[in-house]
């Protein structure tokens, strides 16, 4: 029985045509060969302007009769004003309560039996550098869709005593979050390592009861323009009717007057301390998040980036998974993502594991992060990586919600729309050297930030030499959860 | 910027504030749609069914214009099968799987999927434990050849079974523990059934998850883990020919041994009164409450009325529930209704989180009196075409794929005996009345109810165990709601 051993892994299976001696016999005690690949076909996404500036995207997927339409709008919480974060998002989820349609009012209730109605639930929402609305609905419901969303995105009444229930449930939700360890510790890393920068802002108590109605509206008038609008549509509509669609209900709407000029963003801050440790007495699991520095959406590397963050997290078997998880058993699932900004980027990991072992997790997080720059993938790793990475992409090419996802978040991204005809390609060439490399440039002990949000009691003495004067990096902050203050740029309240 | 953590299995356990299974997935886990609009009409599904010598049922269907396949076995066992004193056992077997096999190291299913750009998944729920692969197509004999082996030839050992313990012990703890609300939707089952082991919750309790010993895995493997207690439903791209003739080289070979499996034969007793119970937990942002009515099981005639039912009250924010209480009144953070039908019985939930402020009772009253005006007063056409609308777009979108298609087949067989039932619950669906609505909700409120309220511990009540119900019918740990949540 000992004839495969550990040796049973990565290279026999995914190379299965090189035989090695000890091989088994395939389809009895070894998996069978897989079949030659089958091409990823990337559909040519058609693209026109209208002449008052607006993007129409079409992308073409037949057999099923829906279509997905996306509204992006070019705007999101990094041009919240100063003291007013949140304005972004309360706009966009005021959208969907209420539009002047056909020259009559029409309010929140009816709009949502309208909107479903056709099938779908007309979804709003709000990230950063855009705001989004998206139906799905079947083709007969095309053009009554479209005609809902440009109401809801040109006319919406952004009604005062709408702002005031929204600001109610916005505060109610704010309470639950601030109950969940998992939410508290991303806010606050967040805020450690962007620091008081608009992508390090956080939506607080203070800054939701701040927004008046005049902040929205001006938001609205200041940002929804035509000419920083796309429209997509994904799925079974030509391209001859998606044009008239979208000049029959976007083609009129001018802009008014100049655009605001765009505030240029500031890089990352980060607060002094490489940890915060932050205190939810009660609470069931710790979470713990470390955030690291990425690089910028037009780098060069970014797609190396991308392939590197896949390695340390991006999956199952990914590195954090496996050594948090699969290894040790001390969570459901270690994880990490990244996200890219015209300046700057940021890296975040993050888990949730019993108190007592929050000190180790943290520690291994902080290690596969640094390792990368010691140890790069073997070539068998990366290749499942990449597998990993191509796979998902293309199964987003077989729904109509996955094209214009990928549509937008390309066009997000401020990146060409032909590249995603590339993207496999770019994702297949980066090499263990390139990965090794960008962990090794980007990745360092001093820029990596670090939150524990628990019941830090619960996790007794392991966490003591964190907060000891000479722990490694420096001491990490203890704070009550009481005394945490989002609006505080270093997230403590005031000593009263 | 929470991560998705959709791995290994779902057995949902209810989220907070909407995103849970009383909130807009409600409508997802209806596979059902109906044709409103002479229009659209959803083709039925070209499927073909087989049944090997050895009792193994395949269903597959063929997909052109896909370059994925999906591979998923279907085992007739859950969390109603955990043996006694070893609740959420199912479940943590289900991770077991996961592990070593005869010809396969630990985790080599992630090497056959994610490595190659595929993906895996599994959830156990009170009937079923399915095993969810999605793979590029060229990838597909391999997958074959791998839920063949880990259903004849698992290990299991000491190591892999103490740590795939404290993963679920850690899910647990994520799910039910650090959740807001997690407490209260784990105690819902077991608030439910007095007698039926659905009373237990799938996920178990970290006391019973520690009782398990490897012969409980071995034991439980060759009870349950057999070809004729398993469905194999393959989707996507593949040539039928050699399909059928990969699943004869793999499948065919497998015996199952000549005993029957034993079958859960427990009737849960009609519920002779109402009841209240009072939950408590250290961590609730802000009170909520639950209103469990007894429902009838899965294969029943008015499954379809109960789930457009639930549509009308619950699908979207234009429906009746959210449009009341969460937006009109203000009463509520979120609220929802849920028609959750096993194959043995059913659990019929009404619940809500209270907005700031405002007073659970009377937040009761406006619940009770929502579902009282669907059952009394007038359901306009315009709103169950709505309904239908709804449910026949969700139905296209999730059987875009492979994946979405398989899924909705293995639900109609587990739970209704045959794949052909996942396009005529469609039917079914698009025949339902409001007369039809009205009667099952009207049958409904006539049974008695268990209403569970869960609002902040009183301070200084000290430690924080799983939440301990008075009145409750079982011991306090054995309380929780796990759940499938559809794809």
């Amino acid at each position: 029985m000992k004839r495969r051993s550990l040796a049973w892994s990565a290279a026999a299976v995914l190379l299965p045509f090189t035989v090695s001696v000890q091989a088994a016999t395939p389809g009895v005690d070894a998996p069978p060969p897989a079949q030659p690949p089958r091409p990823i076909a990337v559909p040519a996404f058609e693209q026109h302007t209208l002449p008052n500036g607006l993007r129409l995207v079409l992308a073409p997927r037949r057999g099923t009769p829906i279509v997905t339409l996306g509204l992006l709008v070019r705007a999101g919480p990094e041009l919240d004003p100063a003291g007013r974060a949140g304005t972004a998002a309360m706009t966009a989820g005021l959208l969907t309560k209420g539009a002047r349609r056909g020259g009559r009012v029409v309010e929140a209730t009816e709009l949502a039996r309208q909107a479903e109605a056709l099938g779908a639930t007309l979804d709003s929402s709000s990230g950063w550098r855009s705001t989004t609305l998206a139906m799905t609905v079947t083709t007969p419901k095309v053009a009554a869709a479209a005609a809902l969303m440009a109401d809801v995105l040109q006319r919406p009444l952004l009604a005062a005593d709408e702002l005031e229930r929204a600001r109610a449930q916005s505060l109610d939700g704010l309470r639950v979050t601030l109950g969940d360890p998992a939410q508290v510790a991303a806010m606050a890393g967040r805020r450690a390592f962007w620091g008081d920068t608009a992508y390090g802002r956080l939506v607080s108590p203070g800054s939701l009861a701040r927004l008046a109605r005049e902040d929205i509206t001006a938001f609205h008038a200041a940002w929804y323009r035509p000419e920083r609008t796309v429209l997509v549509l994904a799925g079974d509509i030509e391209s001859a009717p998606a044009v008239e669609l979208a000049t029959r209900f976007f083609g009129a709407w001018q802009p008014k007057g100049a655009a605001p000029p765009q505030p240029e963003p500031a890089p990352p801050a980060p607060l002094p301390e490489p940890l915060l440790l932050i205190d939810m007495p009660g609470s069931g699991q710790s979470a713990v998040v470390v955030d690291a520095p990425f690089v910028p959406t037009g780098a060069p590397d970014r797609r190396i980036g991308q392939v590197t963050n896949a390695v340390l997290g991006g999956g199952y078997s990914a590195r954090l998974n496996q050594e948090v998880r699969i290894k040790r058993g001390l969570s459901y699932g270690a994880f990490s993502q990244a996200e890219t900004h015209p300046h700057a980027g940021m890296a975040h990991a993050e888990t949730q594991t019993n108190h007592p072992t929050a000190a180790q997790v943290l520690q291994l997080i902080r290690g596969e992060m640094l390792r990368l720059a010691e140890a790069p993938p073997s070539a068998e790793e990366l290749a499942a990586r990449q597998a990993t990475l191509v796979g998902s992409f293309a199964r987003r090419l077989e729904t109509t919600g996955g094209l214009a996802s990928l549509a937008i978040s390309q066009l997000v991204q401020g990146r060409p729309l032909e590249e995603l005809g590339r993207t496999v390609d770019e994702v297949m060439a980066v090499t263990p050297a390139q990965v090794q490399a960008f962990a090794k440039t980007h990745w360092k002990p001093g820029t990596l930030r670090g939150v524990i949000a628990g019941d830090l009691k619960a996790a007794g003495d392991a966490l003591a030499p964190l907060l000891a004067p000479d722990a490694p990096g420096g001491p990490a902050r203890r704070l009550a959860l009481e005394a945490l203050d989002l609006d505080r740029p270093n997230l403590q309240r005031e000593a009263k | 910027m929470r991560l998705e953590l959709t791995r290994r299995h779902w057995l949902a356990l209810a989220a907070a504030l909407g995103a849970g299974p009383f909130g807009p997935a409600a409508l997802a886990a209806t596979p059902g749609a109906a044709a409103p609009s002479p229009a659209i009409t959803l083709p039925p599904l070209a499927l073909r069914e087989r049944r090997l010598a050895n009792g193994l049922h395949v269903v597959t269907v063929p997909m052109r214009g896909s370059a994925t396949a999906s591979v998923q076995v279907w085992y007739r066992v859950g969390g109603k099968d955990d043996p006694p004193g070893r609740s959420g056992f199912a479940h943590l077997f289900e991770h077991m799987m996961f592990k070593s096999t005869r010809h396969m190291p630990n985790e080599m299913f992630d090497r056959l999927t994610e490595d190659v750009g595929g993906n895996n998944n599994a959830f156990t729920a009170e009937d079923m434990t399915a095993y969810q692969n999605e793979v590029p197509s060229n990838h597909l004999e391999r997958l074959l050849w791998a839920e063949a082996e880990r259903l004849a030839n698992l290990n299991v050992d000491q190591a892999n079974l103490d740590s795939e313990r404290a993963v679920v012990q850690e899910e647990l703890r994520e799910r039910v523990l650090s959740d807001p609300y997690g407490r209260l939707f784990h105690a819902l089952p077991g608030q439910q059934f007095s007698v039926h082991p659905y009373k237990r919750p799938v996920v178990g309790s970290i006391e019973e998850l520690n009782a398990a010993t490897l012969d409980d895995v071995r034991r439980f493997h060759r009870t349950y883990y057999r070809p004729d207690n398993a469905v194999l439903i393959v989707a996507g791209d593949f040539e039928p020919a050699q399909l059928d003739a990969w699943i004869d080289r793999y499948f065919g070979p497998l015996q199952s041994p000549p005993e029957p499996v034993p079958r859960v034969q427990v009737t849960e007793p009609v519920r002779t009164q109402d009841r209240r119970v009072a939950l408590h937990g250290p961590k609730v942002p802000l009170p909520a409450l639950a209103v469990l009515w007894q429902g009838p099981p899965a294969a029943h005639a008015d499954a379809a009325a109960l789930q457009v039912a639930s549509a009308l009250l619950s699908a979207g924010d234009s429906a009746r529930l959210n449009e009341a209480l969460v937006y009109r009144a203000q009463a509520a953070q979120a609220a929802g209704f849920s028609a959750d039908l096993y194959a043995d019985a059913g659990m019929l939930a009404a619940y809500a989180i209270a907005a700031s402020k405002q007073p659970l009772k009377a937040l009761e009253a406006a619940l009770l009196r929502e579902i009282r005006r669907l059952a009394d007063g007038p359901i306009q056409p315009a709103e169950l075409d709505k309904v239908r609308t709804q449910l026949l777009t969700a139905a296209l979108v999730s059987r875009q794929t492979p994946q979405g298609q398989a899924g909705a087949i293995g639900r109609a067989v587990l739970q209704r005996g045959d794949p052909r039932d996942a396009d005529r619950e469609l039917q079914r669906l698009q025949a339902v009345t409001a007369a039809d609505v009205q009667r099952v909700v009207k049958a409904m409120l006539g049974r008695k109810r268990v209403t569970i309220t869960y609002t902040q511990e009183p301070a200084g009540s000290g430690k924080h165990p799983p939440p301990a119900a008075k009145g409750a019918s079982q011991p306090a740990k054995g309380a929780s709601s796990a759940r499938e949540k559809t794809s």
